[in-house]
């Protein structure tokens, strides 16, 4: 199967993202193939602007896939998904919006028409995929491993299309389907982990991410696994030092690389602040 | 049939200033003394009043007028005056045209000659139109004095009784195995806190026992046919497996029985038997086997209550049944059911055992209910603090748009009950407090005195992650204060979701089966919001209580007493005068394709394959020309709206009396 691909800034540079996600893709014959030239989606932080600048940027990764004639953009962030989501329903609503953003794009010979589906690559390899491809390629026994299934607050919202908007279950199918155990009443689920806020306002994201760790830790999960870097990272990087009890927090594609049968290692385990050792 | 040459009277009326501010009347009438057939025009001040009407009784007489317009209001406000004064004077009554001049005229109009343009066309139309009216005649048909009133909740069983002292028989249709509806479930009842089983169980009592009520439980109605007055209607009695002849009501069965299910009437807070009634008062208390979780039913084996029911009045074989009843009116008071609030994930219902519905904490204060009427957690605690979270599924665009009018106030009554049984804080989330009605507003105010925390807020969240440890296992209710303008996160032990109130399931059905339709979010149309808020547009089909929108128990008990003097009244005119334009069917020209059939919104309209033509059933016809418009073969005729008439008054309005195109006097002779 092939998809138009948005890695987005943070991907490459996360703990092992990048190498996850190529080899399960690999695996499940899933080709993704990078949108060129691709900018900065412009994130939240961008986007609560609300300037014409914040639209260009998700209008032009969306042109620049149109123009290499891809019909889907998978993502694999949060933000990016929602941010290009978002501007393709406002640039559909709005004329004169989608007239200046044409009028931008035009000078590098581009133009947006909005004709692409946006979607993420977890939803991608629940729906897209029979269970049976998947568990076909399980070699490890996870069935005692516990996994708080962390979908942070962008993916389902506004929309809840994909899934319910406060308590999704999609990541939980997955982590199932993979033989492994989700955390079933995990409440921290959509929880918001703060996302750029983390580097000015510290005090205040904090807490939430204490609340999204300790809902994990003291219903017993061994792992929290994640879809967004910006989530990973936050998450991870908020026990450094905390002096509470500590969870490790991988990402979905490593996850599945483990009951895949690959080792610790090619999935760059390593690179996380909490470390992960699988006990299972 | 058309007796002499149409000798034709107007009157323009000015409505006080309503149509003479604008409308030039002494034109008016002089410009309709100079058209064809026109023997007398006047104008008059008020033509409905008495004067008026003996004006034109009068002139009648007189100058033998057999042909009257008025050119007044809107034909819904006095076309009946007007007819009823024409056949005062011995004329039909349908040898009348009204012109509206009033809503279609001189009070849309701005300039005043363009207005009396209009009421010189207007008038000139109903001129040319009334010249080729026929002389109709309604028929008159019986009144069945029986009623049917369908569900037994407490409106239904109010409608029955007040019509059973009447002294006229009613059938009393309701499908779980017992009546009484949602009321029975309470414990207490706002703003009087009176128990609710003491004042309704009597009800429930006296329906059973009054000799004018024939109660059929565990039945839904089937089909209903006829007409206001005549109606037959199929009730169908689903087998109870138990003969309620020779039961005794002892319980045995019950006890004995080892299947054991969730309990419908406790919410799934406990369970019940297979063979079970829903509630200790239950009315009949003749138990019912439920099929799907009977032992016998599904494995083929068991039949424990058969053998210890004494009485012998377990019965394995009993049938479904269908009975048919006439009836001459119908009373829906079919009541509403809770909202469930599963698929409000934010609130966690059904993942955290501590988070109730509304009705689910009636039973818990019910003496009869799961806990015996203690408010304890599941796991038998005293609770420290109780959350009431209001509007939980209403005034939401996502669920129900409109306000449930009942929750603000049942949920200041948990609050009280909570304080008074157990003395834990409790704070209500709201949104606005909708306290209107008699001693509502008081209660209001006597629950801040009793302490009771108020915080203006929709809640966002309930969860149970909890920020300090001496909060654990509490459950956290997220909102945003919007008084204090900052975001609340408060530790409970249990959390009651007010669920608002939504039409009871199978009131689609209902509709259809009577012939009238639902509102956008199902509750039944009434005729009129203001003027007929218990009749609908079929005529003797009336509605009380919760189907037509969410009401209090005094709203619901007035709309059932009502009802019953709508139905009573109706009963004691014993004759019915059917209105005389109905659509007719030529069957020398019908065809039998059944078009009409298809497109008579009131089913008028039946069928006779032997003949191969369709008929129209006067008494249910509504007047409204669908079929005659529908027809390919022009074989019906919309009496009073008929080709000719219609023309004519087109003719009229559309050209000059020189432009008259359409023969008058070569067919009026
Ligand atoms: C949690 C809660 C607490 C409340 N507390 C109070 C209070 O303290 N004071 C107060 O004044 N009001 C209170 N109310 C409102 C009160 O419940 C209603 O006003 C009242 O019950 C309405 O009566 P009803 O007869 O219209 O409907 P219902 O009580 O709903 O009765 C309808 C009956 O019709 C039957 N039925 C439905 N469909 C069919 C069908 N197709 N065929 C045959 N039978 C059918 C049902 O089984 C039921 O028996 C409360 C409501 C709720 C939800
Ligand atoms: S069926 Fe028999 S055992 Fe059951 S209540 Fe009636 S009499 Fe008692
Ligand atoms: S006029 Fe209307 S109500 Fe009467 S039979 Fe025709 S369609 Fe039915």
């Amino acid at each position: 199967m092939k998809y138009g691909f948005f890695p987005g800034c943070s991907y490459k540079g996360a703990a092992g993202y990048k190498e996850s996600t190529e080899a399960v893709s690999r695996l499940l014959g899933i080709e993704l193939v990078e949108i060129q030239d691709w900018n900065c989606c412009g994130a939240t932080s961008y986007w609560s602007t609300q300037s014409i600048e914040a639209y260009v940027l998700p209008a032009r990764i969306m042109a620049l896939a149109e123009k290499q004639g891809l019909s889907e953009i998978v993502n694999v962030c949060n933000a990016c998904y929602s941010t290009l989501r978002k501007a393709q329903e406002k640039l559909a609503q709005d004329n004169d919006l989608n007239e200046k953003v044409n009028l931008a794009l035009a000078e590098e010979g581009l133009k947006y028409t909005g004709n692409l589906n946006i979607r993420h690559l977890m939803e991608v390899i629940v729906n897209d995929l029979n269970a049976d491809d998947i568990k076909k390629h399980i070699k490890k026994d996870l069935s005692g491993f516990v996994v708080a299934p962390y979908y942070g607050c962008q993916l389902n919202r506004p929309w809840a299309d994909i899934d319910d908007a406060h308590y999704p279950v999609l990541m939980d199918r997955l982590i199932e389907m993979v033989g492994a155990k989700p955390l079933k009443n995990y409440s921290a689920k959509t929880e918001c982990c703060g996302a750029a806020h983390m580097v000015a306002h510290k005090d205040l994201c904090m807490p939430l991410n204490n609340r999204i760790v300790k809902d994990a830790v003291s219903k017993s999960a061994q792992t929290i696994c994640t879809l967004c870097p910006l989530c990973q990272f936050n998450v991870d990087a908020s026990q450094y030092k905390s002096g509470l009890p500590m969870v490790p927090v991988i990402f979905f594609t490593q996850m599945m690389g483990l009951a895949f049968g690959l080792s610790e290692k090619d999935l760059k385990l390593q690179k996380l602040l909490t470390p992960f050792k699988l006990a299972v | 049939m058309r007796e002499s040459k149409p000798k034709i009277g107007v009157y323009v009326c000015h409505c006080g200033t309503n149509i003479s501010g604008k409308v030039d009347v002494e034109a008016v009438s002089e410009y309709a003394s100079a058209l064809p057939h026109v023997a007398i025009a006047k104008n008059f001040k008020f033509m409905c009043s008495s004067p008026g009407q003996q004006l034109v009784i009068d002139d009648i007489r007189k100058n033998d007028l057999n042909r009257v317009v008025v050119a007044s209001c809107s034909p819904r406000m006095h076309e009946k005056t007007f007819r009823t004064a024409c056949q005062a004077a011995g004329i039909n009554p349908y040898y009348f045209q009204m012109a509206c001049i009033r809503e279609h005229d001189s009070w849309v109009t701005e300039d005043p000659e363009a207005a009396t343009q209009k009421a010189k066309d207007l008038v000139r139309g109903s001129v040319a139109r009334v010249a080729h009216h026929q002389q109709l005649t309604s028929r008159v048909v019986d009144i069945n004095p029986n009623v049917l009133v369908i569900g037994g909740g407490i409106s239904g069983m109010q409608a029955a009784l007040d019509i059973a002292d009447g002294g006229k028989k009613v059938y009393l249709v309701e499908r779980d195995p017992s009546i009484g509806g949602n009321m029975s479930k309470f414990d207490k009842t706002f703003p009087t806190l009176d128990c609710a089983a003491c004042i309704s169980t009597p009800k429930l009592v006296a329906v059973g026992q009054h000799e004018n009520i024939e109660m059929m439980t565990y039945s839904e109605v089937a089909d209903v046919s006829g007409f206001v007055g005549n109606f037959t209607v199929k009730i169908r009695k689903k087998p109870r497996y138990v003969d309620a002849d020779k039961c005794t009501g002892c319980g045995v069965c019950t006890e004995k029985c080892p299947s054991k299910v969730l309990s419908e009437f406790d919410h799934d807070l406990t369970k019940r038997k297979a063979i079970f009634t829903p509630f200790p008062q239950s009315v009949p208390n003749t138990p019912v086997i439920d099929t799907e979780n009977c032992l016998f039913f599904k494995k083929g084996k068991c039949r424990a209550c058969e053998k210890f029911c004494e009485a012998g009045a377990i019965d394995f074989e009993q049938k479904e049944e269908i009975v048919e009843i006439n009836v001459g009116s119908i009373i829906i008071a079919t009541g509403f059911e809770t909202f469930d609030p599963t698929p409000l994930t934010q609130y966690g219902f059904g993942r955290y055992p501590e988070v109730y519905t509304s009705i689910q904490f009636e039973r818990i204060n019910n003496a009869t209910g799961p806990t015996s009427g203690k408010i304890v957690t599941k796991d038998g605690k005293k609770p420290e603090s109780v959350a009431i979270i209001h509007c939980v599924g209403s005034r939401d665009q996502n669920y129900m748009k409109y306000c449930s009018r009942v929750c603000c106030m049942y949920s200041m009554k948990f609050a009280h009950l909570v304080r008074e049984k157990t003395g834990a804080e409790v704070y209500e989330f709201y949104i606005d407090i909708r306290s209107p009605g008699k001693g509502y507003e008081e209660f209001y105010n006597r629950l801040q005195e009793e302490g009771t925390h108020f915080i203006r807020g929709k809640v966002s969240q309930i969860t149970d992650m909890v920020d300090s440890p001496e909060d654990e296992g509490k459950l956290m209710v997220v909102a945003e204060d919007t008084l204090a303008r900052k975001v609340r996160r408060i530790p409970v032990d249990m959390v009651v979701l007010s669920v608002g109130l939504k039409p009871a399931a199978g009131i689609e059905d209902i509709a259809r089966m009577v012939g009238i339709s639902v509102d956008s979010d199902g509750w039944i149309n009434e005729l009129h919001p203001k003027l007929g808020p218990l009749a609908t547009p079929s005529d003797g089909i009336f509605i009380a209580g919760c189907c037509q929108g969410p009401k209090d128990i005094p709203d619901s008990v007035a709309q059932g007493q009502g009802a019953a003097g709508a139905a009573l009244s109706l009963i004691s005119r014993g004759k019915l005068e059917i209105e005389a334009a109905v659509s007719a069917i030529d069957p020398e020209r019908c065809m039998g394709c059944r078009q009409c059939e298809e497109v008579c919104v009131y089913g008028a309209i039946s069928y006779h394959p032997a003949l191969n033509i369709c008929e129209v059933n006067e008494a249910i016809c509504k007047g409204c020309g669908n079929c005659a418009a529908t027809c390919p073969n022009k074989a019906i005729d919309l009496k009073h709206f008929n080709n000719d008439e219609l023309l004519a008054e087109m003719e009229g309005l559309m050209f000059g009396p020189a432009d008259f195109h359409h023969g008058t006097d070569e067919q009026a002779a």
